[in-house]
């Protein structure tokens, strides 16, 4: 399911536009990163797609599910099935004793049979990486990783196409945030979710994602395959948006050495790469 | 001098011990990193410094037990930054919330906007100050109720993952006022983060796990132990892990944060 939006404006206070005029099309079964400095329109962009906000001007299109639609039509019931939006700290809003029944929350709502709710309980939660013992701990006993897998859980267990998430790995350590990047990885590859992230981190974003769309000021500044938009450091950095470090790095060895190390995903690549050219004694300077 | 010191705490959540035979000493006009990976305590410790749990037999501030008689007059020159700011706005604009805490202090008004001005001077607010806090960006908030916090000029700042939601350019540009703000006033600050990134500008970096210290070090040479602090799961500074790993690989010889002089010293 794809994400599109087209010539879409809004305005909170009815003078000045959060997002302007923005047009961009996120392709399904891709991950895709939102990112720009602080209130260039990310969190609007965000809100857009959860539904609850209508555009001032444009369309926001979710797969069939026009957002901008006004006359009532729009079935909320069916678009939180194939919608789910993982909020920033979405812990904060556990209110279940159980992480059984944390998860489970959206399944009642929707009357599933309580047998089969188990079941699919179980298999939600191995997909995030809990097993079983964890149905009857209490969800406010767990560490910040593990509650932030429970709350994707819980919004994974309605079979989401596209899974939407705020700031995904904010206040979560090194061990925690790697073990959610390769959750989300794997829920492109084997279970073809279109995920949209919205972050500042974007170290983390750098390695995971296929498409990158960056904002200033409402307006989007630069769209596309993540290398192609990383390529033009100088540009980016006039726009005030934070550069990944490797990026930032690589751009260095280039101006200094003149050699274009290519795409490195992450640190380990880097390091390789780096002891590989060593070996063959290393470039020349400029 | 310190200006807070723990001495033997303990304390325990039901039956699992958070922190046994506990103690630190922060020194007056410090800047001190506490860091650690979640579940290592660094929030209980916040609250317990923040009054909000009754475990005060352990701690002095200001040469003060921070006992119940003296709790609310060691509490008002302590600034706090909370992790999510959301919870503690009232106000329906970013300048009334500002002068919130100046007004119940019973503050004349022309003093109240002095201070005002100062700190929106100092964090560059003045966009802000008509908006309403709750329609700002997470990072923006941030910046705000850091703003609250200064405005009443505390002795002591105690910041707790104040800066996670502000993007990294915006968060260079703030620790840097605030490390200006820490030597000008003298102005103590303990900052808890799992953001090492921090320790570059602070004074002394301590990494907690399971209510222990295991390491307590001053910047640069604290990155040492940066296998110890990756082996519980903080994430340390890129250049401090690329820097550490070419090591390894002979590429270079030393820790070193500056991306320009290991860019130029790789391939000598």
């Amino acid at each position: 399911m794809e994400v599109i939006f087209r010539n879409v404006s809004y305005s909170y206070d009815g003078i000045n536009n959060a997002v302007d005029n923005i047009s961009v099309f996120l392709d399904s079964n891709l991950i895709h990163g939102i990112i720009g400095p602080i209130g260039s329109g990310k969190s609007t962009m965000l809100e857009l797609m959860n539904g609850i906000m209508k555009p001032t001007s444009g369309k926001v299109l979710i797969g069939k599910y026009d957002l901008s639609n006004e006359d009532g039509s729009f079935d909320f019931n069916k678009f939180r099935y194939d919608v789910g939006l993982v909020y920033q700290f979405p812990e904060k809003q556990f209110f279940c004793n159980t992480v059984g029944e944390e998860v489970a929350f959206a399944e009642k709502i929707f009357k599933t049979k309580n047998a089969s709710i188990r079941k699919k309980v179980i298999d939600i939660l191995k997909i995030v990486g809990l097993d079983e013992s964890y149905i009857s701990r209490n969800p406010f006993s767990l560490n910040g990783g593990e509650k932030r897998r429970v709350a994707i859980a819980s919004v994974l267990i309605s079979n989401p196409k596209v899974l939407i998430l705020d700031e995904p790995t904010i206040g979560l350590d090194d061990k925690s945030k790697k073990r959610l990047m390769k959750l989300l990885k794997n829920l492109k590859v084997r279970y073809n979710k279109t995920i949209v992230i919205v972050t500042h981190d974007v170290d983390m974003l750098y390695e995971i994602v296929d498409n990158i769309v960056v904002l200033d000021k409402g307006k989007i500044i630069s769209e596309g395959n993540k290398v192609n938009v990383f390529s033009n450091v100088e540009y980016l950095n006039k726009h005030n948006t934070p550069i990944p470090n490797i990026v930032r790095f690589e751009k260095k060895i280039y101006d200094k050495y003149g050699l274009d190390m290519g795409y490195i995903p992450n640190m380990n690549a880097l390091i390789r790469k780096i002891a590989d050219i060593s070996k063959g004694g290393g470039p020349n300077e400029r | 001098m310190d200006i807070i010191e723990i001495k033997n705490l303990s304390f325990r959540y039901k039956e699992k011990f958070i922190y046994d035979d506990f103690s630190l000493s922060i020194k007056r006009g410090s800047w001190t990193t506490i860091a650690g990976p979640n579940g290592a305590g660094k929030t209980t410790l916040v609250k317990i410094l923040a009054g909000l749990y009754k475990n005060y037999s352990s701690i002095t501030i200001f040469n003060k037990p921070y006992n119940k008689k003296n709790l609310l007059e060691i509490r008002k020159d302590i600034g706090f930054v909370f992790d999510v700011p959301d919870n503690y706005f009232v106000c329906e604009t970013v300048e009334d919330e500002l002068a919130f805490s100046l007004e119940n202090m019973a503050m004349q008004p022309n003093t109240i906007r002095k201070k005002i001005k100062e700190v929106t001077e100092l964090l560059n607010l003045k966009e802000f100050l008509k908006k309403n806090p709750s329609s700002l960006s997470g990072g923006e908030k941030q910046k705000i109720a850091l703003a609250c916090a200064l405005v009443l000029e505390p002795r002591i700042l105690i910041l707790d993952e104040s800066f996670m939601m502000v993007d990294v350019n915006e968060r260079k540009r703030l620790l840097d006022i605030i490390k200006e703000y820490n030597k000008k006033k003298i102005v103590t600050i303990v900052s808890f983060t799992h953001n090492l990134e921090e320790a570059i500008y602070s004074d002394r970096l301590i990494v907690l796990n399971k209510g222990k210290i295991i390491v307590d070090g001053v910047y640069p040479s604290v990155f040492n132990e940066e296998f110890v602090m990756r082996k519980i799961g903080l994430e340390v500074p890129f250049m401090v892990e690329l820097s550490q790993k070419l090591r390894v690989y002979n590429i270079l010889d030393e820790i070193n944060l500056d991306m320009d002089k290991v860019v130029s010293k790789l391939w000598k």
